[in-house]
């Protein structure tokens, strides 16, 4: 290349400048293309700029290289850290929402439950009063003659405790005792809703 | 009268700090890669570019205003040989690649700059035709020499230089203004 070309396209000056600049930065150019290169270093401003950007251009691509090489090397790893890292959400949310439901299905239950226990109470409540008004009863009915014959102790069979109950129900001059009517009845409010009547099942 | 070119301050005084700061932000990046280019360690940039603006500091008010930048690098290049001759590296220097990231330790705010020429740079490489590409990465990001491009590419030495030459002329061309001689690095003013 000589001074006229040189003068009459800078551009192209500049890019062999640039070139030039960039083989002596990459350790291309011989000996005597290096010492050449360093006199002009020491005499040309222009010459200094384009080893500057040489330095910075080499630098930023080599980076920008260093980027890809790492996007194209650890591609797949994300993918499979956010597959594990999914799965680990599903199953934590399916964990949490057992763990929901059952703490609600335990919730019912237990206000069911508690429901049972409070009907229950209020069936051994109602059993005890029975019993109660049961015995005062059976007095009762011993003192005018009518109360199932005692059987010795140990010694009753079935057919002997039922056959006395059984004569002592068939006997049509009997009122059925309060404490069997209250027995019945407290088994329909256990459940209002378990017969389609209702209360009315009674 | 005219004013001679080298006009000393009135009193022969040392140039005021503020300006030494001035001159170093605005030429200290360029000027620090340029002895990078030359010296090829960061460390020892960093040295020569200390010692540089210490002499722009106890001599700089012999210098005109509008050559300054000039004289700069002219005393860090003197600096720079000087201590290639010092130390007898000068062969071995040559050696080292210039733009290795490990061995380059930029400022954190020149970092922040960098980050946006990196991707902009990125962009500009995915135009490149492959072949153009593929040289560029052998020789600046796995520092293949281009003898070595050459022969793994089974093509002449020539061809090799060429591909690399044609995509430095388009990536600087798709980067504009960012390496623009006066203001390297300096797109954002």
């Amino acid at each position: 290349m000589n001074e006229r070309q040189t003068i009459m396209n800078p551009r192209h000056s500049d890019d062999a400048l640039d070139w030039t600049a960039f083989c002596y930065l990459a350790g291309d150019l011989n000996a005597q293309d290096v010492a050449e290169f360093e006199l002009r270093l020491a005499e040309e401003q222009p010459a200094r700029e384009a080893l500057a950007r040489a330095v910075e251009l080499s630098q930023i691509v080599a980076a920008a290289e260093s980027q890809e090489a790492c996007i194209s090397t650890v591609g797949r790893a994300p993918r499979s850290r956010s597959n594990w890292s999914t799965r680990f959400s599903w199953m934590a949310i399916g964990g949490l929402a057992s763990l929901a439901a059952g703490l609600l299905v335990a919730f019912q239950l237990g206000q069911f439950d508690r429901l049972i226990r409070q009907v229950g109470a209020t069936n051994q409540f109602a059993l005890a009063t029975a019993w109660s008004q049961a015995g005062d009863e059976l007095s009762q009915l011993a003192e005018v003659g009518l109360a199932p014959r005692a059987l010795p102790q140990g010694s009753e069979s079935d057919e002997e405790l039922t056959s006395s109950w059984i004569s002592h129900i068939d006997d049509p001059m009997q009122e059925t005792p309060s404490w069997l009517t209250a027995a019945v009845s407290t088994q329909f409010v256990e459940a209002p809703e378990q017969t389609p009547g209702g209360t009315e099942a009674l | 009268m005219s004013v001679p070119d080298q006009v000393p301050t009135p009193d022969d005084r040392p140039l005021d700090s503020s300006v030494v700061a001035a001159l170093y932000l605005e030429h200290g990046e360029e000027l620090r890669r340029f002895l990078l280019g030359i010296l090829r360690d960061p460390a020892l940039t960093a040295d020569v570019l200390q010692a540089t603006f210490v002499k722009m500091a106890e001599r700089g008010h012999e210098t005109k205003t509008d050559s300054r930048k000039a004289w700069l690098f002219r005393v860090a290049y003197h600096e720079a040989m000087a201590y290639r001759r010092r130390e007898g590296v000068g062969d071995k220097i040559l050696r080292r690649v210039a733009w290795n990231a490990k061995r380059t330790t930029a400022p954190a705010d020149e970092s922040l700059l960098r980050w946006e020429s990196v991707q902009t740079v990125r962009q500009a490489l995915e135009t490149l035709p492959a072949e153009q590409r593929q040289v560029v990465r052998m020789r600046i990001y796995e520092e293949k020499t281009f003898a070595v491009i050459a022969s793994e590419l089974k093509i002449p030495l020539g061809t090799a230089l060429g591909r690399m030459r044609t995509a430095l002329i388009k990536l600087r061309a798709h980067l504009g203004d960012q390496f623009a001689p006066d203001g390297a690095g300096d797109a954002n003013e």
